[in-house]
């Protein structure tokens, strides 16, 4: 119980110093490029009183969403083929570090040229970017999994579901935290682009359009807001589910 | 022809997992030329030193591993259903990530699930206050005891079972082949015993068969009719060992 009063003491104290140093910066600087934190903050309640933060940033979300899980499926299973087979893998290891040097701009580019200015196609291109990054890390814990356990399942006859259920999947659940933490980290800047570049809403449109009005005080207000979205996920979701999955180490 | 026969007439080793770095002629005989018949319901244990391939022999026995020379023939035990394999590996190899009752019921059959018979066996061999534990929170011998209560759980026709007592303590050890005897005597099972304790080969197995050499073969195959008594007696075990390994070359 103190152990949680006092790191909750710390998070108040390190962010008062950052927003204090906002404020002496803001004091100094003078000028509407940037504003103080309480016209940040008050620019951050109109906007979520009209309406316009909340839908913006819940459509951000849902790009996020679709595209990470995406990008964890695809990336997890061609990690796993090219973990345990070792042919598959040295045949494709060249287009995994190709596809890990793409720069982002170019397959978004690329994904509008080709399918249109259209939903599949942003989301599209999201999941092309991080599905290397994901089979990368698979394929680590693949090579890694553990030869005893997967003779047990195959003297024991457990087939394939209950094998990945059972065997593999809990061996690989600390890359899988590993890829999915990074992941969002990567996704949800990726998808920012992806909006400012050819949709006509999410956070990343709305920062485009500040950026035309030089409105600071709102691109710094729906960034905020961003990532603190993000942090609750890390909070309410990952840490809850990483508990879970390591429950069993002594 | 007899219930379990194993024929292997050659098994090599090629390096398979580091084939871009070994040459492909690098490669090593294991076994050869090794033949066993075994009769439903019998005893036998494998006695040979360390690292000369009963592992292997055991591995080919259970359809780990098919790529050998030679043909491992095992007849049904029922006409009605294929025969049930248990193997107890050299480390326990528990799923640390499920609880003990998990790891029992992930190798039961669909028709055992619900039944509770993982918690009465589990009561059985002393571990019923274990149930929920995670396999890390138990002591090696607990664990010994778990992998064997998994293998029992399925009723196996055939037990294969690969040094399951080694780095033991005597008396756990002693205690655990009690356990194991009295199973194998409530139900009829064939048993292949791989040990590199002679000792231990005498006090369990109706069978010897004593592997050695590079590739390794069969060296001898002796029957081991001793009653219950002579069993426990320490310095009859000793006699019957300085017969058995008289002429077999290897100290073991």
């Amino acid at each position: 119980m103190t152990g949680r009063l006092v790191s909750a003491a710390n998070f108040i104290l390190s962010l008062g110093l950052f927003v204090l140093i906002w404020q002496l910066a803001a004091a100094w600087a003078k000028s509407p490029a940037l504003p103080f934190p309480a016209t940040v903050l008050e620019t951050f309640l109109l906007a979520s009183e009209s309406g316009e933060l909340p839908y913006h940033l819940a459509v951000t979300l849902a790009r996020t969403f679709v595209a990470f899980l995406l990008s964890m499926i695809i990336g997890a299973s061609i990690g796993l083929v090219m973990g345990r087979s070792r042919r598959v893998d040295r045949f494709f290891d060249s287009w995994l570090i190709l596809f890990l040097n793409i720069p982002a701009l170019v397959v978004i580019i690329l994904c509008y040229i080709w399918f249109g200015l259209t939903e599949a196609a942003a989301v599209l291109a999201v999941s092309i970017n991080k599905i290397p990054n994901v089979a990368a890390t698979m394929r680590e814990g693949a090579r890694a999994l553990d030869r005893q356990y997967m003779d047990l399942a195959q003297s024991y006859r457990f087939g394939a579901w209950k094998t990945l259920r059972h065997v593999i999947l809990p061996q690989l659940s600390p890359f899988f935290a590993a890829s999915a933490r990074s992941g969002l980290a990567l996704v949800w800047k990726i998808v920012l682009v992806v909006e400012l570049l050819g949709r006509s809403n999410g956070v990343g449109f709305q920062l485009h359009l500040f950026f035309q009005l030089f409105d600071v005080p709102s691109i710094l207000a729906y960034t905020i807001a961003f990532v603190a979205v993000i942090q609750m996920i890390e909070i309410f979701i990952f840490k809850p589910w990483e508990r879970h999955a390591n429950r069993w180490r002594p | 022809m007899s219930w379990l026969s194993i024929q292997v007439a050659q098994k090599h080793y090629n390096a398979k997992a580091d084939a871009d770095r070994a040459a492909p002629e690098a490669s090593t005989a294991v076994l050869k030329d090794v033949t066993l018949n075994v009769e439903y319901g019998e005893f036998v244990c494998i006695l040979g030193a360390s690292g000369c391939g009963k592992t292997t022999l055991l591995n080919l026995v259970a359809g780990l591993d098919k790529n050998f020379e030679g043909h491992i023939a095992l007849r049904a035990a029922n006409e009605r259903r294929e025969p049930r394999i248990g193997y107890v590996f050299q480390s326990p190899a528990l799923l640390p990530w499920r609880s003990v009752g998990e790891n029992l019921r992930l190798v039961m059959r669909p028709d055992q699930i619900g039944t509770g018979i993982e918690r009465e066996l589990l009561a059985e061999m002393g571990l019923e206050g274990s149930y929920d534990a995670f396999p890390g929170d138990l002591s090696l011998g607990m664990s010994r005891r778990v992998a064997l209560a998994r293998a029992l759980v399925i009723e196996p026709d055939l037990l294969l079972m690969d040094e399951p007592f080694v780095s033991l303590d005597e008396s756990k050890a002693s205690e655990l082949r009690r356990l194991l005897m009295r199973f194998w005597k409530a139900r009829p099972m064939t048993v292949l015993f791989v040990t590199h304790d002679s000792r231990e080969a005498i006090q369990l197995g109706q069978r010897i068969i004593v592997m050695a050499g590079s590739p390794a073969t069969i060296q001898r195959d002796e029957m081991v009719m001793l009653t219950p008594q002579q069993r426990k007696d320490p310095l009859y075990i000793e006699s019957v060992r300085r017969q058995i390994l008289s002429n077999s070359g290897p100290q073991l």
